[in-house]
């Protein structure tokens, strides 16, 4: 009855030591990355039905249950139609397009241009959803800080402080349990107090949800206060000159991850042809 | 019956990769006006059981009956064990969320839409139930409470639902040897004031073997075994495997086996205890005359 964990599964890491999950974090990102610049970059369904079959393999090497990743998708199907109606009914041509009118009334027009390029969007959606939790189910949090830190250390030659930014984003991440476990014992110890959260219209629930918001942040900054104590007991952040942070396990590159970025890049380019040559 | 539960089974975050099974097929019965103890080690479903007993989950696999309902039935009004059913949870200031003490009490009458002065009334009885003055406590704030002080301001909340039953899960945890024996004593000054049925959680013995009349053991989501507190503690070799600590009185009844074999591990409190040794060792004398006599001559 009152379990948001299982609604809610962006963000978690399923460590089933799949190919996938043990891949080196900075082959991985640098995969991610490209295969979502590609989806960002075609255009085209045939481009897109590759891209799908790039999707099935990385389902396959991820052995997570398909069902389970499916229904992290329900929590933006609303949303997603939502914004599918409204592309579609207010789509403006470029200039020279010759647009097959099938319904109009007023400002609100459907056309068959509207129609595909709106879908071409929709689906594109889907797939950086898709990617993007596959990658969290994938990547623990150590990988992922491990990782960007890498891939971003050219940044910090500028003087970007890269490894305070990854902190504060993987600090971040890891709260969203947290708070979520936390919202569930305030709901639990509600409902035991008389408030019912499964009853009345949307409007009622939500209303029923503001009385949780000052337990929630009062509980956060005291939570967020206890990490920094920690954190500066261990000498986080202490100030001596020349000092860095080592790592107790090195990133190495092995046969597979060499394999994986591989085949993405030829795949990458592959897709990229497809859409270039193919019109539809 | 008050809660029947038949072969109930629950598992949490289903059909996810992190599935637990909280409860797998737990079947038992609680009277009324009784207090009964639910005792298992770590994981054995307990805070499960709690979150059936109080309504707040319905289990998916089972039969569960309130009051000789069936819960299952969508017909059912969930209402119902909800306000006859209090329950001070796990480390009980985690179940405060207002800020001052008089409106965290009053909640629940406010929730139930109670006219003032009665909502009023219920605030005063329940803080003064748990020891603490209305008029001193009433402004003050939450976070500022002492983890005792929380505890019982958990308490009077719930009191203030003027429930039938009490849930309370591990109440004792974390607190030292003397708020718990003040804890302990207020639970059952609770119980014969208020005429309460009393369901109380606990890992080990220690807490409940003088307070309950009937004694649950779980394992593993199922039930091991159950009975009086008498019956429960002549099972001494499964609560040890159980990892489930004895009562003072009873750990010391287990180690004399050693000396006397037949010493009966089912002794209450140390008077039982003491009996039972002055027993044994009429036993042994009788039994072994020469061996016990001997050493004492050669001296």
């Amino acid at each position: 009855m009152i379990e948001l964990s299982r609604d809610i599964s962006f963000g978690q890491y399923i460590n089933n030591s799949s190919m996938l999950a043990r891949m080196d974090p900075r082959a991985k990102l640098v995969c991610a990355v490209l295969l979502i610049a590609l989806v960002s970059y075609v255009g085209t369904f045939t481009a897109f039905g590759l891209c799908l079959l790039i999707c099935i393999g990385v389902q396959w090497l991820s052995r997570i249950s398909l069902a389970y990743v499916l229904r992290s998708f329900r929590a933006i199907v609303v949303f997603m139609v939502f914004i599918y109606i409204i592309e579609i009914v207010f789509y403006y041509p470029p200039p020279a397009q010759h647009v097959s009118m099938i319904w109009q009334w007023g400002i609100f027009s459907v056309s068959h241009e509207g129609i595909i390029f709106s879908t071409l969007i929709i689906i594109r959606v889907l797939f950086l959803y898709y990617l993007t939790s596959m990658l969290m189910f994938t990547t623990s949090l150590i990988d992922l800080t491990d990782g960007s830190e890498v891939l971003l250390s050219p940044l910090q030659k500028i003087g970007v402080p890269v490894n305070a930014f990854v902190m504060v984003l993987v600090i971040a991440f890891k709260f969203v349990p947290i708070f979520v476990a936390e919202v569930e014992r305030l709901i639990k110890a509600q409902s035991a107090r008389g408030v019912r959260f499964d009853q009345g219209n949307l409007f009622k629930r939500a209303m029923k949800l503001g009385p949780l918001l000052i337990p929630l942040f009062i509980s956060g900054f005291r939570r967020a206060e206890t990490l920094s104590v920690a954190m500066e007991a261990r000498c986080y952040g202490g100030a001596i000159r020349g000092w860095r942070r080592s790592k107790r396990r090195e990133l190495r590159f092995k046969r597979f991850d060499v394999l994986a970025l591989l085949c993405t890049v030829i795949l990458c380019i592959i897709t990229v042809a497809v859409n270039l040559l193919v019109h539809y | 019956m008050l809660f029947e539960l038949k072969n109930v089974q629950h598992t949490y975050l289903r059909g996810t990769p992190f599935a637990v099974d909280g409860l797998r097929g737990l079947s038992l019965s609680i009277q009324s006006d009784q207090t009964v103890a639910i005792v298992g080690p770590t994981k054995s479903g307990k805070s499960t059981l709690v979150d059936v007993l109080a309504g707040l989950i319905k289990p998916a696999v089972g039969a569960f009956f309130f009051e000789g309902a069936d819960v299952g039935v969508p017909s059912f009004n969930i209402d119902r064990i909800r306000s006859s059913v209090g329950v001070v949870f796990q480390s009980p200031e985690a179940q405060i969320f207002e800020d001052t003490v008089g409106k965290d009490v009053s909640f629940g009458p406010r929730r139930k839409k109670l006219p003032l002065t009665e909502s009023r009334r219920l605030v005063q009885e329940s803080l003064e139930a748990v020891g603490l003055s209305y008029e001193d406590y009433r402004t003050r704030y939450t976070y500022a409470l002492s983890g005792g002080q929380k505890r019982r301001v958990a308490i009077a909340g719930v009191l203030a639902l003027e429930p039938k039953v009490i849930i309370f899960d591990e109440p004792t945890a974390g607190l030292d040897p003397r708020g718990r024996r003040e804890l302990l004593d207020l639970i059952v000054k609770l119980k014969q004031r208020h005429s309460l049925t009393i369901i109380y959680m606990s890992s080990g013995l220690d807490d409940v073997i003088e307070l309950a009349d009937t004694i649950y053991v779980l394992d593993q989501g199922r039930l091991a075994f159950g009975g009086t507190p008498h019956e429960v503690l002549a099972h001494s070799a499964e609560l040890a495997e159980l990892d489930i600590t004895l009562p003072e009185a009873a750990q010391i009844a287990l180690s004399l086996r050693d000396i006397f074999p037949a010493m009966r591990t089912d002794v209450l409190n140390l008077a039982e205890l003491e009996e039972e040794i002055s027993k044994n060792r009429v036993l042994t004398v009788k039994a072994a005359p020469a061996q016990a006599v001997q050493p004492a001559s050669g001296e």
